[in-house]
């Protein structure tokens, strides 16, 4: 078992996935058990990164189902193609088959369009379910994706039912617009992940933003850490932070100073009071980082300098 | 010795689920076979590994994830001879397989149990529906304790959450599936020599009600802003066509600010962000500034809850203005006013008399049961079955309409 935890961190890390412990738990718990694995926290953490990872890690296909209102069961599993029929009977129309022969033609697989449900309970070995924003969603489909997780099987009336040969993994991810409900929450195994800490997310940056040194790394980490104790519309996620670490790369700086922090704002920050409230802090926030904001421009290192000559 | 060992672990997770229930998490037996199953498999002396594995079984939600913590660290504290050696770390006890110590376990463990702190964790956890309640839920919001507060806050979001989910449903009951589009399935296919090829619906656009709701923050309203806010934004964790606004001397959007605070779980935050600009009312002023940032909001399917006493120091012109403004862009205007709770209280002020003309039904917010008329009053309009044009018979007859 103990193999099976460092199998599982082991084929996390080499997809680039900087996971702690509690996430490899619940991949762990989720395959062994084979239980929906339900992972709630504030957007911008990386839930949806984990299933891809897990496809990734298990080397298995990602079938993704994005949630949104007014999604129904026929979206989510499966659809006649009409139009196709129509032409097929057209074809067909003089030629000496039976009716009940005809029929069973249009009716058979080739007109089917599989739906992310039916094509995961069809694939050809488990694929990675990833039922994403789940809480966008009414109550009803939540209802009928109980069933579904729980018979995994699909009855299509023309065809019969079908049956799962591999139980997928499922992956759901809620954002907590709105409250899931406790049968849902029941029947899962229950991941929440917060913002990481400050060792998890240097790690993430450097691991993530190659040409980023450790100096930048812990700087960009810190600031986020500073900023997201604000209040603030909309607090920046890890995705921000690679964001920005990818930009300031990409505009040769190997520090933080004031200037580049204030013409890189609209990198981390989607809201115009939120940009406001934070160029008006901006003095103390780097100060809190560490940051002197009186600094001269002999601060450029030589590293930068060949850099942009170079260029 | 696995034989021995087995069912001792099994009598440990039994007893485990047990404490959990006893705390308010309802652990169903799936999930402790789930337990057994894993537990198996996992090295028990990593105590950490064998809390996070068990976390994620039992623990269905963030605030459960707290009492689960909670509990598993007393389950671990009482048992005997935890701390001697590392190898009884171990939930098998295979050094001490006697069966009187993992029976004293479960005296020890209820008597902790029943111990303060987590006394005050199954209270929280309780569903409302015992007698208190009922006693609580005509009692005027100020005339409670501060200890009654914080229990009559949690009484209010379970509340709103169910009331949210039964006003959700019925929304939907009126929503119809799409209906096949003769007409337009015909006239498209004409084209193709009248072949049948395309299908078309006729789709029935979802037009669910949008709450607007704009919340008088001010001194005077502090108590029961703070009441109505917690419902409301309960309310909107699982009816989230809910808009929230807060005002005293100027306007501040919270949906925003509040899906934050959800996320992270801290509502003392958001409460204190603004209680400390709780000063005086301007509500013309405030008005105005929603009608020209926020005025596109408001259209047919927009009921507006405004939630004021209406002791207003701003200009009562603006206030005439806006009020129109609401009053012909929406569905519905609620003035929801927590002195209507006092029998003798008629609507005299300035700022109330100006409003008048322009509020749909005006409704007493000092208690529970009006929290829950108010709910009742959205799904008639919804319905239908409370039209404007009622209106017009005399503001006189919404007044007191659910009383105290």
């Amino acid at each position: 078992m103990e193999a099976e935890f460092k199998r599982i961190a082991r084929m996390l890390a080499e997809q680039d996935y900087v996971a702690d412990e509690s996430i490899v738990t619940a991949l762990f718990l989720a395959t062994t058990l084979n239980r929906p694995l339900l992972i709630e926290g504030p957007a911008g953490v990386g839930k949806t990164e984990i299933a891809k990872a897990m496809a990734r890690a298990l080397d298995t296909d990602l079938i993704r189902l994005q949630c949104y209102e007014g999604l129904d069961s026929t979206t989510a599993l499966y659809e006649w193609n009409y139009q196709h029929q129509l032409l097929h009977i057209k074809l067909e129309e003089h030629s000496t088959k039976s009716i009940e022969e005809k029929e069973a033609e249009i009716f058979s697989e080739r007109f089917l369009l599989k739906r992310p449900l039916l094509q995961a309970i069809t694939h050809h070995k488990p694929p990675v379910l990833l039922i994403d924003e789940l809480d966008r969603a009414d109550e009803e489909f939540e209802s009928f994706l109980l069933e579904v997780l729980s018979d995994w099987q699909i009855t299509i009336p023309e065809i019969g039912t079908i049956r799962a040969s591999h139980i997928p993994y499922v992956v759901l991810t809620s954002n907590r617009t709105r409250e899931l409900s406790d049968a849902v929450r029941r029947r899962c195994l229950y991941l929440w992940i917060d913002y990481p800490d400050f060792e998890k997310e240097v790690a993430i940056v450097k691991q993530k933003v190659p040409g980023v040194n450790d100096r930048l790394a812990e700087q960009i980490t810190r600031f986020m850490e500073a900023v997201r104790e604000m209040h603030l519309a909309k607090v920046p996620g890890v995705a921000e932070t690679l964001d920005w670490a990818r930009a300031l790369v990409a505009l040769h700086r190997d520090v933080l100073d004031k200037t580049v922090v204030e013409q890189t704002l609209g990198v981390i920050f989607k809201d115009r009071q939120d940009i406001e409230q934070v160029r008006m802090n901006l003095e103390e926030l780097l100060q809190k980082v560490g940051v002197s904001s009186r600094l001269t421009p002999t601060a450029f290192s030589e590293d930068t300098i060949r850099k942009t000559t170079d260029d | 010795m696995p034989e021995r060992n087995q069912h001792n672990l099994r009598n440990h997770i039994v007893v485990f689920c047990r404490a959990l229930r006893d705390a308010g998490i309802p652990v169903g037996p799936g999930s402790a076979i789930d337990a057994l199953h894993v537990l198996q498999k996992i090295p028990l002396q990593n105590r950490h590994q064998v809390r996070q594995t068990l976390q994620m079984i039992f623990a269905k939600h963030p605030e459960e994830i707290v009492i689960f913590q909670r509990v598993f660290e007393r389950y671990w504290l009482v048992r005997p001879g935890m701390e001697s050696t590392s190898e009884e770390e171990a939930p098998t006890p295979s050094a001490s397989p006697d069966p009187e110590k993992s029976r004293r376990l479960l005296p020890q463990l209820s008597s902790l149990l029943q111990g303060q702190e987590v006394t005050t964790v199954r209270d929280e956890v309780q569903l409302p529906g015992y007698s208190p309640y009922r006693v609580l839920t005509r009692r005027d919001f100020a005339h409670f304790s501060e200890a009654e507060q914080a229990e009559m806050l949690m009484l209010v979001r379970r509340m709103a959450r169910s009331l949210a989910v039964q006003f959700s449903r019925r929304m939907r009951s009126v929503h119809q599936q799409a209906r096949f589009d003769f007409r337009k399935t015909l006239r498209h296919n004409l084209r193709r020599g009248g072949e049948i090829v395309q299908l078309h619906f006729k789709e029935r656009i979802r037009q669910r009600l949008k709450l607007v709701v704009l919340c008088d923050v001010s001194k005077s309203m502090d108590l029961y802003s703070r009441f109505l806010l917690q419902f409301l934004i309960a309310f909107s964790t699982v009816y989230h066509r809910t808009e929230l606004f807060v005002f005293s001397t100027s306007l501040v959007r919270l949906t925003n600010a509040i899906q934050e605070f959800r996320q992270r779980q801290d509502w003392h935050q958001l409460f204190g962000s603004f209680q400390e600009w709780s000063g005086g009312t301007r509500i013309g002023e405030s008005l105005q500034q929603f009608v020209r940032e926020f005025g596109p909001m408001i259209d047919s399917r927009t009921v507006v809850l405004i939630l004021s006493d209406g002791w207003d120091t701003g200009s009562v012109e603006l206030l005439r203005e806006n009020m129109a403004y609401l009053y012909r862009h929406s569905a519905f205007v609620m003035w929801l006013n927590p002195l209507m709770g006092f029998s003798e209280y008629r609507p005299e002020t300035r700022g109330m008399q100006a409003a008048l003309p322009y509020i749909d039904i005006l409704a007493p917010v000092h208690n529970l049961d009006s929290l829950r008329q108010m709910v009742h009053q959205l799904t008639e309009v919804y319905s239908r079955r409370v039209h404007r044009s009622r209106k017009k018979e005399g503001i006189g007859h919404t007044f007191g309409k659910f009383g105290s």
